[in-house]
């Protein structure tokens, strides 16, 4: 039974990797946008194409991997990305008042995706309930020390998610909840630049550039490279605005591709893991999915002017070498709980059919 | 049990996540489809910028192909602020250029202003030069009249946009400017604050040059006539001194002087070639007279008596000068106001005024400059006597400089009127488009009326009035004019108009010189103040056109 599945590919298989390979086209064009004008090769689009192997890589790997493995790793990754954090708080490289960056030699490493996919691995397996809230407060709170205010907050809602699932009492989930939304507000209040950052959003009655490429890009778009936005107007265009540039580029047909896309994983990727056979696969593929999908849900939110400006890139599609590592790893191990944990228990019927989206 | 509670909360969040992407998608089709006519023309035009890219204005030539007036492709220097390094050693390098003291542009620098204007018309070779942080050079076109001063109220000049407003260079405009290029520019912002235009290439219109103008003005001559007129204007001290040559047989004006040349920053003036209005006085007798001769009265006839006084109209004229008695000929020669008045008497006033609009008074020229006034001919019907017999000594009429010279180029040209003319071809890229052609008014009356009236006007320079103007070698005709001013609608005590008009060589006359001197101090009759001006003029100007020969022969025919 398991020979007859090799060799197909499915949708949770093959979602990624078209992503990633509209992530590259997208990539080389914000990025030549400044590399054209400044009259350079576009070194971030390079660099993407060989991070881009690299996951692809892991994502293969992991995917093949079974998925009962990070279960047994889930202790050893938590330790390890709570090193890596404090690591980054003592020898991170500091770029405008924060630490987020750990770099070995000339290859830069962000511990808080990282740990975002060991919190969620650890908090898959049922634990007990001051261990699970001990391991969120401290990633969360090494993070935001950094301070790195939006990617701590996504680490706790998706802790608090990883709780909520897992059959913690849905009440003290709900007052942890919102412990973290007071805890989060007081710190931010303490912190000059959020508050400020956060008083121009709500006050700005200007329309800030991102919007303004989308709603440039109309129906069509002004076709792929011919955006302007790029140019100065918007910085980091090729990681944390990458969306505003499809907008741009490929106006609302393309950009609704990209967010259909993303649905389409959603629902596939959460209907494989809720028929895991394990329990731990079932929480572990549901806490993954929502990993890349928040994370794509802020970028296109921020994107849209919807929220105040934060750096998240778009899961598959942004450059950003941590991050792109890290959400082929969970595509992988999504992956690899659909080909593996199907319910044996349920019959076929309920098992994982390759090649069709119908179960 | 414990499944089934999972898939319910995998199912409401997974719920949650699917509204949120619900709600994204509104955001977005809001964006793009509803606001993304708004917004995005607002932001397009925010970024591209469609700029004009200005056309090479055309040149001004003069007949022979010597620059009047000119583009000079130079620059414009900035200086953005807070881009610059060093002030001082800025302003330091920009003063070693010749851009400026070094203690202006450093007091330049220091202002406030973030993006401020140091210098104009800076060249190419400095500008290539200059390497300096902070200062942007902005390549501009720059008219240039390299003849200066020299004929300028007739090139005319430019506003700030450069449009001609005056001269040449407003009739003219149209073919002169050419018209403007254009492209995309990208705006790219900066944080100082000061963006940046970035051209796009892939689409622009080059900017079409304008054509050139060859004017039939003759740079020679006109400077010729500009120095002498300077000179007169300086030493009589009148308001003003306007001078023309024409050339008799086409029409075209050779030379167009008015003194004091008007400049843009002498404030706004127009041609009096052409604007001027002034009751002429003797020199428009030459009208009557040829009414008197193509009326068929005898040149012989005695006109005014030796006593010098005609009485008409109830009104005793009378001469100032006592003299014998005046044929017709003798009272033009000599230019008695008294005979004139008698002629006028005889001729009437119908034929005065016929003769007069056939000679172009009281009507505009043509010429193709603007600003042209017609000057004023009383009405037939309210001609009074007292008026008929003003006007026939040249009192009670208006005309401009132009409308006399032309008066005189109808006699030299044996009784054509032409139409004066400025523009002499069109040209682009040096190829003739457009030329001018000799134009006739009219006929005003038989040739042989213009060759007697010509004859007498050449005895009025031999032995009359405009002695003074005779030269050895050549033979000049012309008459004189003396006029009492009339302004602010009164006769000015003791300010007068003094004329010349010389036609030469005689008897086959090719230039038509007018001399108008506006309120000289001191001497102000004609024919001791404007014909020695127009006897250097002539000897000059037929040196110039190397009438030798007539010299020659002036000098066989002398003893």
């Amino acid at each position: 039974m398991v020979n007859r599945r090799e060799g197909r590919i499915s949708m949770v298989e093959i979602l990624p990797l078209f992503l990633g390979a509209l992530g590259l086209v997208m990539v080389f064009s914000a990025a030549s946008g400044m590399s054209v004008y400044k009259r350079v090769i576009p070194v971030s689009f390079i660099k993407q194409l060989a991070i881009f192997v690299l996951a692809v890589t892991l994502f293969f790997i992991s995917s093949r991997v079974k998925p009962e493995v990070w279960k047994k790793l889930s202790g050893n990754l938590i330790v390890l990305a709570i090193i890596l954090l404090i690591f980054t708080y003592v020898f991170g490289a500091r770029i405008n008042y924060a630490r987020r960056w750990l770099y070995i030699g000339h290859v830069s490493f962000q511990p808080s995706i990282f740990a975002q996919l060991a919190l969620i691995a650890f908090l898959a397996k049922k634990r007990d309930f001051r261990i699970s809230v001990a391991a969120i407060a401290i990633t969360t709170g090494l993070i935001l020390f950094q301070p790195d205010i939006s990617t701590a907050l996504v680490t706790a809602f998706l802790g608090a998610i990883m709780m909520f699932l897992n059959g913690t009492d849905t009440r003290k989930v709900a007052v942890l909840s919102l412990v973290l939304i007071l805890g989060g507000v007081v710190y931010i209040a303490s912190q000059g630049y959020a508050v400020q950052r956060i008083a121009t959003y709500m006050n700005s009655e200007s329309i800030s550039q991102t919007v303004k490429a989308i709603s440039t890009g109309g129906w069509k778009g002004l076709g792929l490279g011919s955006g302007m936005r790029k140019f100065f107007y918007i910085p980091l265009a090729d990681s944390d605005f990458i969306f505003s540039i499809v907008g741009e580029e490929l106006g609302f047909s393309g950009s609704l591709i990209i967010l259909g896309l993303f649905l389409l994983y959603l629902i596939s990727a959460s209907r494989y893991s809720i028929r895991a056979r394990d329990r731990y696969l079932v929480v572990l593929g549901l806490g993954l999915i929502s990993m890349i999908f928040i994370n794509a849900l802020i970028h296109i939110f921020v994107a849209l002017g919807s929220i105040p400006v934060t750096g998240v890139p778009l899961p598959f599609i942004s450059s950003g070498g941590t991050a792109l590592v890290v959400n082929y790893i969970a595509g992988g191990v999504i992956v690899s709980i659909a080909k593996n944990g199907g319910d044996i228990r349920r019959g076929n019927r309920r098992t994982y059919i390759p090649g069709s989206l119908r179960s | 049990m414990g499944d089934r509670v999972l898939r319910i909360k995998a199912m409401s969040l997974i719920s949650i996540f699917v509204l949120l992407w619900v709600f994204a998608f509104g955001r977005l089709f809001y964006l793009q489809i509803v606001q993304s006519r708004d917004i995005g023309r607002k932001s397009r035009t925010e970024q591209v910028r469609h700029l004009e890219t200005p056309a090479r204005r055309g040149e001004i030539l003069d007949k022979k192909g010597r620059i009047l007036a000119t583009d000079l492709k130079l620059f414009t220097l900035y200086a953005e602020k807070s881009r610059i390094v060093d002030i001082e050693t800025t302003a330091k390098t920009l003063a070693k250029y010749g851009i400026g003291s070094a203690t202006r542009l450093e007091s330049l620098l220091v202002n406030k202003i973030k993006l401020i204007r140091i210098a104009r018309g800076v060249s190419d070779s400095v500008v290539r030069k200059l390497n300096l942080e902070g200062i942007y050079a902005v390549r501009e076109w720059f008219r240039y009249y390299p003849s200066g001063r020299v004929g300028r109220t007739a090139i005319g000049s430019l506003n700030w946009e450069k449009k001609g407003i005056s001269g040449i260079e407003r009739e003219y405009n149209k073919q002169l400017a050419g018209s403007n290029g254009w492209a995309y520019y990208l705006e790219v912002p900066r944080y100082s604050g000061i963006s940046l235009l970035k051209r796009c290439e892939e689409n622009y219109e080059d900017p079409i040059p304008g054509r050139d103008i060859y004017l039939t003005i003759d740079l020679d001559i006109q400077y010729i006539l500009d120095s002498e007129l300077r000179k007169l204007g300086e030493r009589t001290k009148a308001d003003q001194v306007f001078g023309l040559c024409i050339d008799s047989r086409t029409g075209e004006i050779l030379a167009m002087v008015n003194i004091p040349e008007f400049l843009p920053e002498d404030g706004w003036r127009n041609n009096g070639c052409v604007a001027w209005q002034f009751e002429p006085g003797s020199i428009f007798k030459l009208i009557p007279a040829f009414a008197w001769i193509n009326e068929g009265y005898s040149l012989g006839d005695t006109v005014v008596g030796s006593t010098g006084s005609i009485s008409f109209g109830g009104k005793v004229f009378k001469d100032p000068h006592s003299h014998p008695a005046y044929t017709f000929e003798d009272a033009l020669v000599h230019s008695s106001n008294a005979g004139f008045v008698n002629i006028g008497e005889k001729i009437g006033k119908r034929e005065l005024y016929r003769c007069a609009r056939y000679f172009g008074i009281g009507c505009k020229t043509g010429v193709d400059l603007p600003v042209e006034y017609s000057g004023k001919l009383p009405i037939l019907e309210r001609m009074r006597d007292i008026r008929l017999a003003t006007v026939s000594f040249g009192q009670g009429v208006n005309t401009t400089p132009l409308q006399i010279v032309m008066a005189y180029q109808a006699i030299a040209n044996g009784g054509v009127l032409l139409r004066p003319r400025v523009m002499k071809e069109i040209r682009r890229k040096g190829r003739i488009i457009e030329k001018s052609r000799t134009e006739v008014v009219r006929r005003i009356g038989d040739r042989e009326t213009a060759l007697k009236l010509l004859e007498i006007l050449y005895h009025t320079v031999e032995k009359g009035t405009g002695e003074l103007a005779s030269l050895p070698y050549i033979k000049i005709a012309g008459k004189t004019g003396t006029a009492w001013k009339y302004s602010d609608g009164s006769y000015r005590e003791g300010e007068y108009v003094s004329s010349f008009v010389g036609i030469l060589p005689y008897p086959d006359p090719e230039l038509v010189i007018g001399i108008f001197l506006d309120n000289p101090k001191g001497p102000y009759y004609s024919s001791v103040t404007v014909c020695p001006a127009f006897k250097e003029v002539a000897r000059r100007i037929t040196f110039l056109k190397g009438y030798r020969g007539e010299m020659l022969y002036a000098f066989r025919g002398t003893p």
